[in-house]
């Protein structure tokens, strides 16, 4: 387990136009070369899978199927944008796709409620160890369902911003909105994860 | 009294424009005049400044969310899977099968409403053509002969039908003649010297339900 946002960080490997270069090496044929953007994007994607769905299972079902998909529609691919903005705004489309479709916003609730009930956690190893494990995993299991908890657009924005760090504008562009829009739903959705997670101030 | 008030209205939320701004405050997203505006009524108002840090909170832990690490399946493993090579296929039916049209509620509660009235109105004109009908065939079959006269020779007895209709015959002919009725009929049937008269003057006078202006079998016995 690592902190996302510093892996975000560092993963900045995207050199200006190689992206692009390589996709049109795709497209010209060399299939193969595919799975270099899969390992470039792969993490990126899962961590947004994993904040969208809430379980390690279902967003490494719902990366690959975005995968697939980027690789049926690499062809519709015109440059008009940069690959990372045109790839990541299919992610996201197809988290947001998943989430309508599942429900599993609703779902993953009882499944983070029971977890943070689970008996293993209570295994004492160390008794300091054992209360910031526990402390740790409360924050996250608390975290995550307040997350869960809020719809699949305002979730998506707020992954978007506090995990990978992208500007109202890129923002905006990806999910082809404006960005009055972007702030204002994002102030919503702040505002609105405060309340849920009251009792943990101080703990963070 | 007044104490009271003072905390109602401190529990209120700010209604500053400067409120709406703090999250893109907090992102740098502000311009420098926007920026300035905020700093200043952040300075004053304290329900404000709490704003902020709820906000502030609540973006610090959404950052202390951690992913599971994982390691990347080979993408030839992933390309491998038997889903992938019918993957348009099967993304094709999941988008067919899980279809879902998104209407904004009012309009759809306006088309429903629409369905409804309508149906309501085809029902109710389709019960008011019915009774129409039933009413409707003596008027619209006037026109037709006013007398059928068929004769059906037997060896012992004959049979006349005689089927008159209600009809609105003009009012000079329909006021010279008596109204006919059943017993009538077969007053002037038995006086006729020959079955096969037509009867061109008889008629009803004004309108009549068709059941009551209708001769039926009239059986005379050979003499």
């Amino acid at each position: 387990m690592y902190v996302l946002t510093q892996t975000a960080e560092a993963l900045n490997y995207e050199i200006e136009g190689e992206d692009e270069h390589l996709v049109a090496r795709i497209r010209a044929g060399e299939r193969a070369l595919f799975a270099q953007l899969y390992r470039r994007y792969y993490t990126r994607t899962f961590a947004l899978a994993f904040g969208m769905t809430g379980g390690p299972e279902e967003a490494d079902d719902v990366t690959q199927e975005i995968f697939m998909r980027a690789y049926e529609r690499l062809d519709t691919y015109r440059g008009g944008s940069s690959f990372a903005t045109w790839f990541y705004r299919l992610a996201v489309n197809h988290c947001l796709n998943y989430c309508r479709r599942q429900r599993k916003y609703r779902a993953t609730l009882v499944n983070v409620d029971t977890a943070s009930d689970s008996p293993s956690l209570s295994k004492p190893s160390a008794e300091s160890h054992m209360a910031e494990h526990l402390l740790q995993h409360q924050v996250q299991a608390q975290v995550q369902q307040a997350l869960l908890s809020l719809k699949p657009e305002m979730r998506v924005l707020v992954l978007m911003k506090e995990m990978e760090g992208l500007t109202y504008e890129e923002i905006a562009e990806r999910l082809g909105c404006s960005t009055g829009t972007v702030a204002s739903r994002l102030s919503r959705a702040r505002a609105l994860l405060a309340r849920k997670l009251e009792n943990l101030k101080g703990k963070i | 009294m007044a104490h009271k008030l003072r905390s109602w209205l401190a529990e209120l939320p700010c209604r500053s424009v400067h409120r709406r701004d703090l999250s893109a405050y907090m992102d740098g997203e502000l311009n420098r005049r926007a920026r300035m505006g905020l700093e200043k009524h952040l300075a004053e108002c304290g329900r404000c400044r709490a704003q902020y840090e709820q906000l502030r909170f609540a973006s610090r832990a959404v950052s202390r969310l951690v992913v599971p690490q994982v390691r990347p399946p080979a993408w030839q493993a992933v390309a491998a899977q038997p889903c992938f090579a019918q993957g348009k296929r099967r993304a094709r039916l999941e988008s067919f099968w899980t279809m879902k049209i998104n209407v904004p509620a009012p309009v759809a509660a306006a088309a429903a409403l629409a369905l409804l009235f309508g149906l309501a109105g085809a029902l109710a004109l389709g019960q008011l053509d019915l009774e129409q009908q039933s009413i409707e065939p003596p008027q619209t079959r006037a026109l037709a002969p006013q007398i059928r006269f068929v004769e059906v020779p037997v060896e012992r007895e004959r049979i006349v039908t005689r089927t008159v209709y209600a009809t609105r015959e003009p009012r000079s002919t329909s006021r010279t003649q008596a109204p006919l009725t059943v017993a009538g009929a077969a007053r002037q049937q038995r006086t006729r010297s020959s079955n096969r008269e037509l009867l061109t003057s008889t008629s009803l006078a004004g309108f009549r339900p068709a059941t009551d202006a209708r001769l039926r079998i009239v059986k005379e016995p050979e003499q």
